[in-house]
């Protein structure tokens, strides 16, 4: 109890009947996340489910010296026999492994909650995310085992290095078209790189489309050479560098165990077989005043056969 | 021939995987053990750290850099890390009563047949090959730290080379590269036989990049100022690829 004296001032009152603060009617804030998609941007393709297979390796089987890579031999006479070609069959394969990412709330909680964003359900809704997240970081590790590179873990990454890149696509005829994962950095150094050149700072649309900013981590057309160039924090680093990476498009595969089939009890499991993903709720735990959710994935990323796709790390300076 | 046969040499068993013969197919379950490094963490007053994860270091043979070493130019082996990580490349996730290496046993053996020379994880690298301050020790070291976000213990492998940085409280630990005492190491790599000198097909491949690259410098259209700086740069280091010494 507390006796306001005239006049009635906001500080003596709000002590009584007012709050420290309250919170903003706008929804609840998520922090600064690199959300770069691997599979929307084309830098990973699916290529098998090892459900059912009795296998966590999946094999994509590769055949070569036929077609454009064998031409027909002269024959030496028109009664001459013709000595039956070999071919070559190779592979790659796709191993799966297990992921896991639980969240826990107790029953207590779920009362009293206030804010809807904080609790279990919608932090369950953001486990598919936490699942391409972890793609993408297997997508940047594969990438990073690749042999053959171009730049150098001490320079900056530059046009130069660039046009190398470019040119080993354009010297591997069938190579198709790359796709790019750099680290922002590596971004940032090879615009800074360009910022030179006198065809690219001619007028101001120009140095806007190369400088300027569209906030997405994805740069259509980068510098006008007809490649798009995905930036992602992913990307790794050794050496003093970071690997950044380039490969012809389904040079990097991925592959799941389906979680269609899997005979969990309940009726509230959630089932991404694209994803290999399930989420469950073990009624175990549920016996301490608690509810689990636990997301468990089965998958795996790998390079395909370099008999098949140019790939090329793309190092840089850190 | 199964990877666990007798072994000759001086390569410690941890390292068959590594650096003993690579068998036509693998052995299931046949995979060499490579044991933990020397816990360098801490039990209280963890650092924030950005987890990485454990790796082996190998080495391309095409892969080659020019680098100084005691002020002359010298053909270095490129040393890439091979990320450990589960679901990547082939590494899978072992049973629960299976040796850690059983998971990337396959990965690396698959490497090797390709022609990746890996590194031996026993081995001690010496002081003076090493940032000053940083003790003799394997190639692989761990840090214990908090994730800067979840503040979950997490770890980070890093080489000795990555030298931990003071910073702000709070914020994550930052490293910085020596390339001086990397560059001695990775040229002791070859004077001391782990890793043949340099193929001339992996030289002239240095050396025409840099070729081609002065050639474009040449060719470009930019302020004359630029380019002679441009210009100026890449003849020096083309002629210190071509002075350039291999280890001996």
């Amino acid at each position: 109890m507390a006796a306001i004296a005239p006049p009635a001032l906001a500080g003596a009152v709000n002590t009584e009947v007012g709050f420290t603060h309250t919170f903003a009617q706008i929804a609840i804030q998520r922090r600064l996340e690199d959300a770069l998609n691997v599979e929307a941007a084309g830098l990973v393709r699916l290529v098998g489910d090892a459900a059912g297979s009795g296998s966590d390796v999946i094999r994509v089987t590769n055949i070569g010296g036929i077609g454009f890579n064998l031409p027909m031999s002269a024959l030496a006479s028109e009664t001459a026999a013709i000595t039956p070609s070999p071919f070559d069959l190779g592979y790659s394969t796709v191993t799966i492994a297990d992921y896991g990412l639980a969240f826990e709330e107790s029953y207590k909680a779920q009362i009293l909650g206030r804010e809807p964003a904080a609790m279990l359900d919608a932090l369950v809704s953001t486990m598919p995310e936490s699942y391409l997240r972890t793609l993408r970081d297997l997508t940047a590790t594969v990438i990073a085992g690749f042999a053959t590179s171009v730049g150098a873990a001490g320079a900056k990454l530059t046009i130069d290095t660039y046009l190398d890149l470019l040119a080993a696509y354009r010297e591997n005829p069938g190579a198709g078209m790359p796709v790019i994962m750099l680290h922002p950095k590596q971004v940032s150094d090879l615009i800074e790189s360009a910022r030179a050149e006198t065809t690219l700072s001619l007028s101001v649309s120009e140095f806007g489309s190369l400088n300027g900013l569209s906030g997405a981590q994805t740069i259509p057309n980068f510098l006008g050479l007809g490649v798009d160039i995905n930036m992602s924090t992913s990307i790794t680093n050794g050496g003093g560098g970071h690997i950044g990476g380039a490969y012809s498009a389904g040079g990097v595969g991925y592959a799941v165990g389906s979680t269609a089939g899997v005979r969990a009890r309940g009726i509230d499991a959630i089932r991404i077989p694209q994803f290999g993903t399930i989420v469950t709720f073990p009624s175990g735990s549920s016996t301490n005043g608690k509810e689990t959710a636990e997301a468990r994935s089965f998958v795996g990323v790998a390079a395909g056969s370099s008999d098949v796709f140019v790939q090329r790390k793309v190092l840089s300076v850190i | 021939m199964p990877i666990r046969a007798k072994k000759t040499g001086r390569s410690a068993p941890e390292d068959a995987l590594l650096t003993g013969d690579v068998p036509e197919t693998v052995d299931p379950g046949l995979a060499a053990l490579l044991e933990d490094p020397v816990d360098m963490g801490r039990s209280s007053g963890l650092p924030k750290l950005h987890p990485r994860a454990p790796f082996l270091l190998r080495h391309w043979p095409m892969n080659w850099e020019i680098g100084e070493v005691d002020g002359s130019a010298t053909w270095l082996p490129a040393v890439d890390l091979h990320f450990l990580v589960k679901g990547a490349g082939g590494i899978r996730t072992p049973g629960p009563h299976e040796p850690e290496s059983n998971a990337y046993a396959d990965a690396v053996l698959e490497a090797r047949r390709r022609g990746w020379v890996y590194l031996p994880l026993s081995a001690s690298i010496a002081t003076e090959h090493l940032p000053a301050g940083v003790p003799a020790g394997r190639y692989r070291r761990r840090i214990r730290g908090q994730h800067p976000i979840t503040r979950v213990d997490v770890e980070a492998w890093v080489t000795p080379w990555e030298v931990p940085q003071p910073g702000l409280p709070g914020q994550a630990l930052a490293f910085a590269h020596d390339t001086e005492s990397h560059n001695r190491w990775r040229a002791s790599l070859v004077s001391s036989g782990q890793i043949a000198p340099p193929v001339p097909q992996a030289r002239r491949q240095v050396i025409s990049t840099i070729a081609r690259h002065l050639g474009r410098a040449r060719n470009s259209g930019v302020s004359p100022d630029v380019k002679a700086v441009r210009v100026e740069a890449l003849t020096a280091r083309l002629a210190a690829a071509n002075a350039a010494q291999v280890p001996a």
